[in-house]
Parts: structure tokens; sequence; C-alpha cells
């Protein structure tokens, strides 16, 4: 009973993937409807299983509160998915080139890779891990080239299927150096053999290189611009949350639990990486015009302040680095749903061409515009108080510069942000604007994903239920059984 | 026994380099091939057969086959220019060769290898290696190979809607 | 008996080519060529590993490893064709719609 979220999802995706062969044209809405219910399913019995432990093929599959956590990030990322990518494989988007053809495989091959990342999170050896990570990553490669008729999102999927397999393989040889310095792919039994050598940080710098790669860390993170501008943008919104929040994943697996005892040793490496990435995402998103191209900018730096919660070994490090993953999911899908409504209506995705959108369409500018005000870190959205635990571990951390570091660079996202903000209340409306009509399914995403995005912040239960529940996973006291 | 593991050793990596600087992706093809086939004798040296078949039938069988498809319909010419260097290539090849100066260092200084397992090539014989495999594979690693199977539906399901030709 | 070492030293060395391939090489097809031959060379080092280890699991790790090589090979050649059939090149310096 376990496995009952992922078996639940993946019988969706068989269920929808068979229906779309009988299923006349007309009658294929009940596919999104059944790929929606399928998550929405599992998710329930996800958020049932709270407070149960347990393990399955000896050990090979193990379900605590942490890897629930993760759970309901990639389910809620995938139900996001579902609404958002409605209207376009629908057809009732206003602009005819933003539709999406194939709508059952599409939502097969979206759950196909919900399960991977669910299967990610609770696997206890390399094999499992290695291949629960490509099946996520593979259908992704998929779904960003899944207009074949335009050319840019060709090229965004062949740049995204090199590099990723260009990184996978890296990984793939750190994971075999693993192997033969521990001589097992078990997590636990790794800890306890590793002896640390230049051999095993050989093999650490690949791992990290192969799944910075995934977060968009720089300098791994070239891909990323490109691949979220290619691509169909449900499906970059997709790539913002899900993907990264896997890479999340399996870089916990990593360092909490295999190399978890020698922690004081990894922490200046993610220091290192968490500055350059946020300093260079941020300079970089300054000067972008495309709002996509932006938003993938955005996300490179959001990844540098994520990463922070892996500086110390404290127990407050795993719940931050969540609460700051739930309260950055929200808010970027807030901000993609308002770009896709808009892409949807007028086909257009500059900056400029978001102009005085608070006079058409007030209640919409101004979800954005929390939304932005969120990413940016202002209080008292959900992402500021994300922000805040996360530079308090990084202060307990004994990184204090690093700390200044981000806090500069948060006031300069804070710029970059209003950009937009001003385009839409402050410069003057387009000539041929007019009150634009949102789809149901749009304004309902925008709704909920706002009120999340705001409601984080200001309730303090929400961060004291993951603090409380992760505490009673055994991911810490796996750190100090083995901690030298 | 040692001379022919440099032997095909020194023909791997000459045909690698092959797949490297030849003009015509189909030469390109065709060392890889080859490298695949020295791989292939290397596995039966190191005592793994099954892994030896596996290599040829799969990667020379059907992955290699599936690439030379692709350039018999696509018809392509061999490239005028092999490599266009510019700044950032070179830094990258500098930071490839030092990474694996750095590796072979570490690899001739002697790796501490984990603890040894079970399965000696003695056992292996008296078993049968196939055997063991089987076993593993449907016992202990039955959650990967079902995850795999999944996998691969994606990969045909993607192929399928993105390598098709339109239908109007 | 064959050293460890240098099995895992031609596989580093596979490696490498195949790294040198995909960064230098303008074709599309001989960059996913290049990943292929990292596989291998991945593969490569497992079965040393395995071998030194008188361990099985390196060899189970091969099996999936061939998998997902196909896999993502399947996945790319076909995004190769509707590429092609798109813009009739397969010179990456040539795909600049987006900057590389």
């Amino acid at each position: 009973m376990l496995m009952l979220p992922e078996l639940i999802v993946i019988a969706a995706g068989f269920i929808i993937l068979l229906l779309d062969l009988f299923l006349a044209e007309e009658k294929k809405n009940i596919l999104g409807t059944l790929a929606f219910a399928g998550l929405l399913i599992a998710l329930g019995r996800t958020l049932f299983s709270f407070g149960q432990q347990g393990e399955l093929f000896g050990g090979r599959f193990v379900v605590d509160s942490v890897a629930i956590w993760f759970k309901i990030i990639f389910l809620l990322a995938g139900m996001t998915t579902v609404a958002l990518s409605w209207d376009r494989l629908t057809g009732k988007t206003t602009d005819i080139a933003s539709r999406m053809k194939h709508r059952g495989e599409f939502y097969t091959i979206l759950l196909f890779s919900t399960a991977g990342m669910m299967y990610l999170i609770s696997s206890r050896d390399l094999v499992t891990l290695y291949i629960s990570l490509e099946l996520s990553t593979i259908p992704l490669f998929v779904l960003v080239a899944w207009d074949r008729d335009n050319p840019l999102c060709g090229e965004a999927g062949l740049k995204y299927v090199i590099l990723g397999a260009l990184s996978s393989a890296v990984l793939l040889y750190g994971l075999g150096i693993l192997y033969g310095l521990s001589g097992s792919t078990d997590l636990a039994t790794i800890s306890q053999k590793i002896t640390h050598s230049p051999a095993l940080w050989l093999s650490v710098a690949m791992i990290t290189a192969g799944i910075g790669f995934k977060l968009t860390l720089v300098p791994f993170h070239m891909w990323a611009a490109d691949v979220y501008q290619g691509a169909p943008t449900p499906v970059t919104a997709h790539l913002s949350v899900a993907s990264k929040a896997a890479g999340m994943a399996f870089i916990f697996l990593l360092f909490y639990r295999v190399l978890g005892g020698a922690f004081q040793e990894w922490n200046i490496l993610f220091a290192v990486l968490a500055t350059i990435t946020m300093t260079l995402g941020n300079l970089v998103a300054i000067i972008q015009q495309n709002i996509k191209r932006f938003m993938a900018f955005s996300a490179i730096s959001q990844a540098g302040y994520l990463i922070m919660g892996f500086l110390g070994p404290f127990p407050e490090g795993l719940p931050s680095m969540l609460f700051y993953l739930y309260a950055y999911i929200f808010t970027n899908l807030v901000v993609f749903a308002v770009i896709i409504f808009y892409a949807n209506e007028t086909g257009r995705e500059n900056i400029d061409d978001y102009r005085g959108l608070s006079r058409t369409n007030p209640i919409i500018a101004g979800a954005m515009m929390l939304g932005l005000f969120s990413l940016a870190g202002i209080p008292p959205l959900s992402g500021f108080v994300g922000k805040f635990f996360l530079f308090s571990v990084a202060s307990k951390a004994g990184f204090h510069w690093l700390v200044g570091v981000a806090a500069i660079n948060s006031t300069i996202s804070l710029y970059y942000y209003l950009r937009i903000v001003r385009q839409m209340y402050i410069e003057p409306t387009m000539e041929d604007a007019t009150t634009l009509q949102i789809s149901p399914m749009l304004a309902g995403t925008i709704a909920i994903t706002t009120l999340g995005a705001v409601f984080f912040g200001i309730i303090p239960f929400f961060y004291e239920t993951i603090n409380q529940t992760v505490a009673a996973s055994d991911w810490w006291s796996v750190i100090t059984a083995t901690a030298r | 026994m040692l001379f022919t593991f440099y032997l095909f050793a020194v023909i791997a990596v000459a045909s690698s380099l092959g797949v490297l600087i030849c003009r015509n992706p189909i030469y390109s093809a065709m060392s890889l091939v080859c490298t695949f086939f020295c791989l292939g004798v290397i596995y039966i040296l190191l005592n793994e057969e099954f892994v030896a078949v596996i290599q040829i039938l799969v990667y020379a069988g059907a992955i290699l086959v599936l690439f030379l498809f692709v350039i018999m319909l696509l018809n392509i010419t061999p490239d005028g220019e092999l490599f266009r260097l510019n700044i950032p290539k070179v830094i990258g090849i500098g930071i490839t060769i030092g990474f694996l100066a750095q590796i072979i260092g570490l690899f001739l200084s002697g790796l501490q290898y984990g603890p040894k397992d079970i399965y000696t090539v003695e056992k292996l014989t008296e078993e049968g290696s196939i055997a063991v495999i089987g076993r593993l594979l449907y016992g202990e690693y039955v959650l990967p190979f079902e995850v795999v199977s999944l996998l691969l539906l994606v990969a045909v399901i993607g192929a399928v809607i993105i390598g098709k030709r339109r239908l109007d | 008996m064959i050293p460890t070492q240098h099995v895992l030293i031609l596989s580093a060395v596979l490696f490498t080519t195949g790294v040198l391939g995909v960064m230098l090489r303008r074709n599309v097809i001989v960059i996913f060529m290049s990943i292929e031959l990292m596989l291998n060379a991945v593969n490569l080092s497992f079965v040393a590993f395995a071998r030194a280890l008188d361990s099985m699991t390196g060899i189970i790790f091969i099996f999936f490893i061939i998998v997902v090589a196909a896999a993502e090979a399947v996945v790319g050649l076909s995004i190769i064709l509707s590429i092609y059939r798109n813009q009739k090149t397969l010179n990456v310096d040539e795909f600049n719609w987006l900057k590389w």
C-alpha cells in the first residue's frame, strides 16, 4: 500500500493512453479530467499516509515524511501543469500558434515523468535512483520538443537532450566511482563504507556537475534560457518547478544520506555554487527582453538560494529548504499562469508587451505583481519568509558573507522584477489593448496559486508542520550516526 | 591475455578517436562499431561473457543500426569543416584534458576499493553468471526493472509523436 | 589477470574522447554517437569495478544503463528527424534561432 500513489499515477497514465485510441476527438476532454483526477487521488493518498513509515523491496523503496513532502510537490506541479496546458491542448486559445496537439500522449508522458520523480525520492539504492532520475528526465526531453512544427521548439528539445544526456553520463561516471569505492549501491551501506580520499572528491564533483545541470546551477546553467524560451510554456512552467524539485530530491539523498557524516567538508562547495549561481542569474536577468528567458534566469538565481538549505548540518536545513521549495513553486506558478494566459490570448511573450495590463485586466495584473514580489522576497509574502529561514541556516553555518551576498542579490532581483510591474502599472496601455477573457481553468489556477503564495508566508502553521513531520524521519539520525 | 587486452585497448582508443575526426558520419558510425567490438572482447577477457554478448547485440546490433538508419534517411553529406574552435571551446578542451590527467593520476596512485562481495569468477562459473544475473534482476532489482519498462514506453511514444511525418 | 587500474584508465580515455566529441563536433548525429561512447566508457568502468569487487551489482547496473542509452538515442534521433524536416541542416552552429 506504500506504493499506492505511484501506482495510481502510472495506472492513470495507462488508462489515458488506451482511452486515447478509442475516444472521438470531441470527447477527449475527459482525458485531461482523468489525468487531473489521477494526480488528485494520488495526492489525497499521499497526504493520508503522513505518519506512516515503511519500506518495500528489501529497503529499496522507502516512504518517510521527507519523501511524502517531496511527493506532494511533484503531484502539485503535475496537477498545475495539467491545468495550465488545458486551453492549449483543447484548442481554446485565441492565439492559434500556441495550441498543442496529441493530448492523450501529452498527459501520459507527463504522468510517467511525475511517477519517476516520486520513485526518485523514495529510492535507497543507486540503481533505482539513477533509473528514476532518467524516468523523470527523458519524458521532459519529449515534452520540450512537443510542437514539432515549431523550429524553436525542436531546437530547444535538441539542446536539452544533448546536454541532458551529457550530464547524465557525467553523473553516471561519478556514481560508478562511488560504487567502486564502497562496493555497494545501497545508500546506507555506501555511507558506512566510504573513506575520504581524492577519488571520493572526484566522484562527488562529477555527481554535483551532473545534478547541477538539472538544478541549473552556474556553470551548468547554459541550457536553461534556450530551453525555457523554446519549450511550450506549460512545459516551461513544469520544468521550472518539478525538474528543479527532483534535482533537490537527488542532491538531498546524496548529500544527506550518503555523505551526511562529512558535511563540513562539502559546505564550502555549496556556498561557492550558491554565490555564483544567484549572482550570475540575477545579473543576466536584468538585460532580458523575452519573459520566458527572463524567468529562466530568475529560476537560476532562485536555485542559488535553494541550495543554501544544504549548508549546515543542522536539523533546520531540510525544513527550510522544503519550505522555500513550496513557496517557490506556488509563486513561480502564479507568474507562469499569467504568462500562459497572456500568450494564449495575444501570442506575445516580451516584457514590453505587458504594458498597461493593470488597466485592461487589473486582477490578473495584481496576481502577477504579488507573484513577482514574492519571488523578490518582499514581506509578508511566502518568498520572504522562505528566504528568511534559508538565510538563518547560512548564518548559523558561519557563512555570514554569503548572507550578505544573498541580501544584495535580493535587492538586485527586486529591481528587475519591478521592471515588469512598471510595464503593467505605469507605462501607457498598448493601442489595441482590450480586456482579455480568461478561461475558468487558468483563472482557478491563478487564484489557488496566488492564495498559496500569500498565505504560506502569513500563517506560521505551515512551517511548523513541515518541521515537526520531517523530524519523524530518520534523515537526521543518519547524519549524526555517521558523523566523524 | 594481457597482450590481447592491450592490443584491443589500443584499437578501441584509436577507433574512438576515429569517431572524433571522421568527416563522414558513416565512417564515424563504423569506427564506433569497431570500438564496441573491442569493448566486447575486453569484457570477455574480464570473464563477463554475457555482458559482451549484450554489448554486441544491443549497442552494435540495435543502437548503431538506428544511427545508420537515420544517417541514410536524412541523406547526410560529409561535414565540410570538422571543428570550429573558439575561446570557450579551447578552454573546455583544456579543462577536459586536465580532468583526464587528474583521473589517470588517481587511478595509477591506487584506489581503495570497497569490501569484496561473494561473486568470484569460480562461483560464477559454477552457478552460471546468467542464472545469477536473472535471479538478481527479478529478485532484488525488480523495482528498477519495472521502472525501466516505463522509460522504454515513454521513449517509444515520444519517438512516434516527434519523429512521425505530418499526416496532412 | 588484467590490472583493474588499466581498465579504468582505458575507460577514462574513452570517456574523455566522448566529451571532446560532444564539445567539438558540429554534426548532431556525431554528437549523439559521442554520448553513446561516453556511456560505453562508463559501462567499462562498472565492469572493471564489478570484477575487482567480485560483485554482481555493477553488472546489473550495466543492463539498466544500456536501456537508458537506447531510450536517449531514440528520443534524440527522433528530435533530429523533426528538426531536419524543418530546417534541412544538422550543423549545430547553424541552429541560431536561440543562442547556443
